[in-house]
């Protein structure tokens, strides 16, 4: 067999799972045969558009899945949705995007998920493989559960995107959990004094994890190589826990590392160690996810989790190491996909700038009725040091309840998001660090 | 010289052949090349719709699949200049396809890792060499550039996967 063959056979190997399903080719000739779309002229659209503007309510009270979600949601918030109704089907799964609202960086879509044949979606369901298209970082919360007809209803956050606005979008779920167990305080019993300083150690490549975090994550990450715990050196049971221990413990470079192990069978389960002390202070660790191969090498994986923690061996004796984790008895697939344009109820203002923060040049600031963006060209390691503060036009300064930052080929996007819809027409100015951005 | 197929123009396109000779090998192809498996499932669908949509246009200049990897290529370009673009952990997104166990012999990634590395130049010429196993003078049908660019690009793509595949690698 030349090279040629044996790369051709490694990647179809590997790739084997890659296959186009059954209906892939119907899809293909409904596509090639739907009628085409006309363009009309600017007016007309101006005026489509203002019609579907001032018809909303209309609309709104003829779906009757829309004015449910509007029951669950403020007005400021109500006003700013976009119906959507369009609804996937499979296994016994209905998902329905009800509606969604959106600018150009982020996409906030109401997802109804309705067991049609059992109880497998609860009050506790968590969208495990999701993604909308055009977009990079999801969360996703339950803000209703109806137990009569099972049905969750789930905002879904999507940021990171880059003119979002009037794009058609897909929404794909094809995974959720469901049944979920936290068990809080966990008592490790683990005695800290006696806790080994020279122990055997594996070398981790840290470009080579699926994730980790907590505040020394970008330290160890830098490193390229960091030393972890060698793997089931220990086996220390958890009380009421079958889904996870503690393989090994020791000072690995200075850090306390605690090294979790999930079973096998352990699908989405997570949880990390603490530390707290008599007062009740405590210590929350930085943590990174690794796999180990046949021969106990780290690989790509999520089998352990490492906890480190960044506290002098003397000071031990005054803490007690305890555990917090969330396991699901409900891991369903599927596939349920809608594709539907995303258009912001609201118009976005923009306005350009040139501030100036070293590793960072921020050139323009938008505002939208999710929040405030600030986008530019950033070299070098992500600012952390800037200050925001948004004056309305009554004096008051407007409050943000997150931050979403996101960074592409040195195109810097930083987001603050509201608790409520911002009212963009009530914005006098922004300042960043010193400098007056004015809107109004 | 290059081999040259006339389609029928009277016979009406089998979608459906087409589909089944190269749909899983371009899903993969899209798949190495844009690292996202759903990315790369609308690139293959999009690939087809311009394929039977341009089927009566298409003059018979180079074979079909000289013509489908020419396209399904163009979408994948489009798709990344088109949307913005994430960095993606292409370790994770494999990690998203799962193994088939029943297959021996692929015990590691390593290979299919680093072609997800190259940069787009590069890939698409190993792609299109090894996997889609063309010629120089077909792939510089493909991509529209010379053949010696073709053999530069897959001579510097070898070195690099060379490099990166110490000790796994080997020369023909």
């Amino acid at each position: 067999m030349n090279k040629r063959d044996s790369i051709k056979n490694i990647i179809d190997s590997r790739l084997s799972n890659l296959k186009l399903n059954d209906e892939f080719e119907s899809k293909v000739l409904s596509k090639a045969n739907k009628p085409k779309t006309i363009k009309k002229p600017l007016a007309i659209a101006v005026a489509v558009c203002l019609f579907i503007m001032l018809t909303i309510p209309v609309m709104a009270t003829a779906i009757p899945s829309f004015t449910a979600l509007v029951s669950l949601l403020s007005s400021e918030v109500a006003l700013m949705l976009q119906p959507i109704e369009s609804v996937s089907e499979d296994n016994g799964i209905k998902m329905e995007v009800v509606a969604a609202m959106n600018d150009d960086e982020t996409a906030v879509a109401y997802v109804t998920m309705q067991d049609l044949t059992g109880d497998r979606v609860d009050q506790t369901i968590s969208l495990d493989i999701f993604s909308i298209t055009g977009a990079s970082m999801f969360t996703n919360e339950v803000i209703a559960y109806d137990e009569k007809t099972k049905t969750a209803t789930i905002r879904l956050l999507a940021n990171g995107g880059r003119k979002l606005n009037g794009k058609k979008v897909a929404l794909r779920v094809n995974s959720f959990l469901s049944g979920q167990h936290k068990y809080n305080e966990v008592e490790t019993g683990v005695d800290l004094t006696g806790i080994h300083k020279n122990v055997e150690t594996i070398p981790l490549d840290m470009n080579n994890i699926p994730g980790g975090g907590g505040m020394l994550f970008e330290t160890l990450k830098s490193k390229s190589t960091i030393q972890i715990l060698k793997t089931d050196k220990m086996d220390i049971t958890l009380p009421g826990i079958d889904f996870v221990h503690i393989s090994n413990i020791g000072f690995v470079d200075g850090l306390l590392h605690v090294q979790l192990k999930w079973s096998e069978t352990s699908i989405n389960d997570h949880g990390y160690v603490y530390l707290t002390d008599a007062s009740g202070n405590i210590i929350y660790p930085s943590n990174v996810s690794f796999g180990t191969d046949e021969s106990g090498n780290t690989k790509f994986g999520n089998q352990y989790e490492e906890d480190i923690f960044d506290i002098n061996s003397g000071q031990l004796g005054e803490f007690k190491l305890k555990g917090y984790f969330v396991t699901y008895s409900g891991y369903i697939q599927g596939n349920w996909e809608t594709t539907f344009r995303i258009e912001a109820v609201a118009k976005s203002k923009q306005a350009d700038c040139n501030i100036d923060l070293g590793n960072l040049k921020i050139n323009s600031v938008s505002i939208s009725p999710l929040g405030v963006s600030i986008l530019g060209d950033n070299k070098g390691n992500r600012p952390d040091d800037i200050d925001i503060s948004v004056i309305m036009a009554d004096g008051s300064v407007q409050e943000f309840n997150s931050t979403t930052t996101y960074t592409d080929r040195g195109n810097f996007t930083r987001k603050y998001m509201p608790n409520s819809p911002l009212a963009i027409e009530n914005v006098k100015e922004v300042i960043i660090n010193g400098v007056i951005v004015k809107f109004n | 010289m290059i081999s040259i197929s006339v389609p029928n123009e009277n016979t009406a396109l089998n979608i459906s052949s087409l589909i089944s000779e190269y749909g899983d090998s371009l899903f993969r192809m899209c798949f190495l090349y844009l690292k996202d498996i759903h990315l790369a499932e609308d690139a293959v669908q999009d690939t087809f719709l311009k394929v039977y949509k341009s089927y009566p246009q298409f003059k018979g200049n180079s074979e079909v699949k000289t013509w489908i990897m020419r396209i399904a290529i163009n979408v994948c370009k489009n798709y990344l200049r088109s949307t913005w673009w994430k960095h993606v952990d292409v370790a994770e997104s494999l990690n998203d396809i799962p193994a088939d166990a029943g297959i021996e012999g692929i015990t590691d990634n390593t290979l299919v890792l680093e072609i997800m590395k190259l940069s787009p130049k590069y890939k698409e010429v190993i792609l299109l060499f090894y996997y889609q196993e063309m010629t120089i003078k077909e792939i510089s049908l493909a991509l529209n550039i010379p053949d010696s660019t073709v053999s530069i690009r897959l001579k510097r793509a070898r070195e690099r996967l060379k490099l990166n595949l110490e000790g796994w690698y080997y020369d023909e």
